[in-house]
């Protein structure tokens, strides 16, 4: 009797918890961006309190520079030493995780052009001058077709023309190692492959591992904890996988020295035990 | 026997599947679902500690993270306290007295 009350209970509390899981911190207006005496001034605002972080950089797989700001719902950095001309890529979001990212112009008239990609479709171009323009200026600007979308990551792996035909997937089940943290990896990390749903992404994780093996890309098998790590140089692509062969998580790091941080031996894919 | 709780080195968490880290340093890539820190992506790629990112997410309301695994009912309590609450209560104990002495 005691044990079926608390299997009662227990799913009780399973069924409660459902409705109780809160949302993460989205993008609600922004980001655009001004021109200060200072540098420019990038803004956002977010649907809750969160933390304020923007990386941004000359190439969209190395966002070195960063800023930080406090804690709130309207989120302020000021760049200062952007050199007019060149486009920057920048990511933005809070100190947990990237909210949008795209790309930043300073033109040699003091114009920002600011472009922004969030999820597959979302546009907001921005644009100040610190002295008034003419309207004449305005009208022009505003009469250009936006520039178009430039990803803050490297486009996915292309296969070379005498590639094998497209190899078929296995189900999600068989591939991802634990199911219920894929919606996670793949909110963090999916668009790191422009993943168009959680499947897609652990799909092009298993894809990338059987791309490895074909290719010799660089392994390392880490005995300690039986976990393969996978690396392509050319994409930054990094995977982790488990022991049967199933995905941990992947993604593009931002940090130069990741892959040669990482631990184990370096092993050849015939060598894997799966 | 009860298997060793995994604690989330960010927020205290003590429900995760593995270790943060192995013996050789490797991360376990774990999201954890209460707080959102993976380790070897949030601390090795994006260079926040986990005590910055506890500190950041107690300040920003202590939210629970995962989108697909529910928060538990209640916060998971320490190791000492779970050991302690799978004791038999006084009250159960007392039963088992009153029922000897009849």
């Amino acid at each position: 009797m005691n044990q079926s009350w608390k299997s009662f209970f227990c799913l009780s509390a399973l069924f409660l918890a459902q409705f109780s899981i809160t949302k993460a911190v989205e993008l609600k207006t922004g980001p655009t961006a001004t021109l200060s005496k200072e540098g420019v001034v990038v803004t956002w605002t977010t649907d809750g309190i969160s933390g304020t972080r923007l990386h941004y950089g000359r190439q969209p797989a190395l966002l070195n520079f960063k800023e930080d700001g406090g804690l709130g719902i309207t989120h302020e950095v000021t760049l200062e030493d952007l050199e007019p001309g060149p486009t920057y890529h920048f990511s933005l979001g809070t100190a947990k995780r990237w909210l949008t990212s795209g790309t930043l112009t300073l033109s040699p008239s003091g114009e920002v052009v600011i472009t922004t990609e969030k999820g597959d479709s979302k546009t907001n171009t921005s644009t100040a001058n610190p002295t008034p323009a003419k309207p004449k200026e305005l009208e022009k600007a505003e009469s250009q077709p936006l520039p178009k979308l430039t990803p803050a990551r490297p486009a996915p792996i292309k296969p070379p023309a005498n590639a094998p035909p497209p190899q078929k997937v296995p189900p999600t089940s068989k591939t991802w190692g634990y199911i219920p943290s894929l919606q996670d990896h793949f909110d963090r990390h999916g668009r790191d492959f422009q993943s168009t749903s959680p499947e897609d992404y652990a799909a092009k994780a298993w894809l990338f591992l059987q791309y490895a093996k074909r290719n010799n890309l660089p392994m390392k098998w880490d005995s300690a904890d039986r976990t393969l790590r996978v690396w392509e140089p050319r994409s930054r692509a990094f995977a982790a996988y488990n022991a049967n062969g199933t995905t941990k998580t992947f993604f593009r790091p931002n940090s130069d020295t990741y892959w040669s941080r990482q631990p184990g031996r370096p092993i050849k894919p015939d060598e894997l035990p799966f | 026997m009860a298997s060793k709780k995994q604690i989330c080195a960010a927020c205290g968490f003590t429900g995760l599947g593995s270790p943060q880290r192995s013996s050789s340093g490797g991360a376990s890539h774990e999201i954890c679902p209460s707080c959102g820190f993976e380790p070897g992506y949030t601390d090795d790629d994006q260079d926040i500690s986990p005590e910055q990112w506890g500190t950041e997410w107690r300040a920003s309301g202590s939210k629970w993270f995962s989108k697909s695994i529910p928060a538990p009912r209640k916060k998971s309590a320490p190791k000492a306290a779970v050991e302690k609450s799978v004791r038999p209560t006084k009250k159960v104990r007392a039963r088992s007295v009153k029922k000897r002495n009849r």
